[in-house]
């Protein structure tokens, strides 16, 4: 007998610990059972146009690494994506549009027709760019939209722009890429959610994504500017709720209400099909964790999806963990990698 | 969130000549943002769109991979009925659930 959709994975958290889509990749078997992994989120430049308050990777004009990879070990490492089948990749950064070899890198994925999604600011995006994209191929562009008005965003996104998010949002409508919307709440935008959400949808958004702000990277230095009340996030995540039903069939509204205690909890029993790849070649286990488990530059793929498997079960990744629970701030050093 | 699709393999251990039933010749096609990779469990079928991911028992990875070569659903029930033992004469029966359901989930073109 052929038993159809049997089991559903009990519902995980998702958004804080990486791009929104990067953690729903947990399949129901377990991540070891895996030839190689699902999904690569690929920070490919630290180099960005803008200086956010609350940046994870504290990305900046001037903020590229000094040994981020070269283009013979982008392409070589491409290819070894390829070869492994691994389905699904993201370029972020930084700025990802912002690589000197951003196209050439985007050919390669579509052509070898792995679905790759962007994340990007969206400052830059042109309508010649944004056809371009939807020439490739390119499953979808994710912008970054934290405000549904240019003093909650410009606030938000230093040296950025509402206006030019917004047009270069228009052009990927335009030119028929799908959208996806990330959101970052702060104290100051998080009463707009509603106006977002619906803001997205009139730009012809599939998608909007959203959760909990890390307190890491640029945010450890902004926290006291950025941090929500809990009572903020109650009435946030109620306006979240009702907008999802409001949209269901039309425009998909993922949230993710738990604590990053409780997702790295989740993470830890059940990690996902997921490598993160920094900008100078290293991998991590997840962008919330301090741990590294590979170098691109050093080792295959193959090793380091091994090591990867290996690493989650590193006494010192569990106890990082339990620690955060009596030490939240725990989170603000995770750019002193520690290797596994 | 992840879904899973269990499909059991059943006592199919030998092969028979295919029977194609000739009901339907509709083609049967993976939507552009399935994609499908053997493991040694059987498969994984991962929709980017909605970011699911289906592992997939042995059969059922044996269907999807014929599916890839394209053919329509008389085609691919003749070929699953050649690859494994039909005891039962239940192999149609079974490949069109599965296609429906794969239908239903979105991963099927039509």
């Amino acid at each position: 007998m052929i038993e159809q959709a049997i089991s559903t994975s009990p519902p995980h958290p998702a958004a804080a610990l990486q791009s929104p889509a990067a953690d729903v990749m947990a399949a129901t078997r377990r991540s070891g059972d895996l030839a190689a992994p699902l999904y690569i989120a690929w920070q490919v430049t630290n180099e960005c146009n803008l200086a956010c308050l609350h940046c994870i990777e504290e990305s900046g004009p001037g903020k590229a690494f000094h040994d981020e990879l070269d283009d013979t070990q982008v392409f070589g490492f491409l290819e070894q994506v390829m070869e492994r089948q691994v389905p699904y990749l993201s370029f972020s950064g930084g700025e990802p549009t912002l690589h000197p070899k951003f196209f050439e890198m985007v050919e390669y994925v579509c052509r070898r027709d792995a679905q790759l999604k962007i994340e990007t600011n969206g400052h830059g995006m042109s309508l010649e760019k944004a056809e371009r994209l939807k020439r490739l191929g390119v499953k979808a562009v994710q912008v970054s939209l934290d405000g549904a008005s240019k003093e909650t965003f410009n606030r938000m996104r230093v040296r950025g722009d509402f206006d030019l998010a917004i047009e270069g949002i228009r052009n990927l409508h335009a030119a028929g890429v799908p959208i996806e919307i990330n959101y970052s709440p702060t104290m100051f935008n998080v009463h707009e959610i509603g106006q977002a959400v619906d803001l997205a949808y009139q730009l012809g958004a599939c998608s909007f994504y959203t959760g909990r702000t890390m307190y890491t990277g640029n945010a450890v230095k902004t926290w006291h500017r950025l941090a929500p009340a809990e009572a903020q996030y109650t009435k946030f995540f109620e306006v979240l709720h009702q907008k999802s039903s409001e949209y269901r069939g039309r425009m998909r509204v993922y949230f993710h209400e738990l604590g990053l205690l409780e997702e790295l909890r989740y993470r830890l029993q059940h990690p996902a099909a997921l490598l993160i790849v920094l900008p100078n070649g290293l991998v991590k286990l997840v962008n919330a964790l301090p741990f590294v488990c590979g170098d691109l530059r050093r080792q295959s793929l193959q090793q380091i999806w091994d090591n990867f498997l290996n690493a989650w079960k590193d006494p010192k990744v569990a106890r990082f963990i339990e620690d955060l629970a009596t030490d939240s701030h725990k989170t603000s050093t995770l750019h002193q990698w520690i290797y596994l | 969130m992840a879904v899973e699709f269990a499909v059991s393999p059943g006592e199919r251990s030998a092969t028979r000549p295919g029977e194609a039933p000739g009901l339907d010749q509709a083609p049967v096609k993976l939507v552009k943002f399935a994609k499908f990779r053997q493991e040694k469990f059987g498969g994984v079928l991962f929709d980017t769109r909605t970011e699911k991911v289906y592992a997939l028992n042995p059969t059922a990875a044996a269907i999807v991979s014929e599916i890839g070569t394209g053919c329509d659903e008389s085609g691919l029930i003749g070929r699953i009925s050649a690859r494994f033992r039909d005891a039962g004469g239940s192999i149609e029966r079974e490949v069109r659930a599965f296609t429906a359901n794969l239908r239903q989930q979105g991963l099927l073109e039509g």
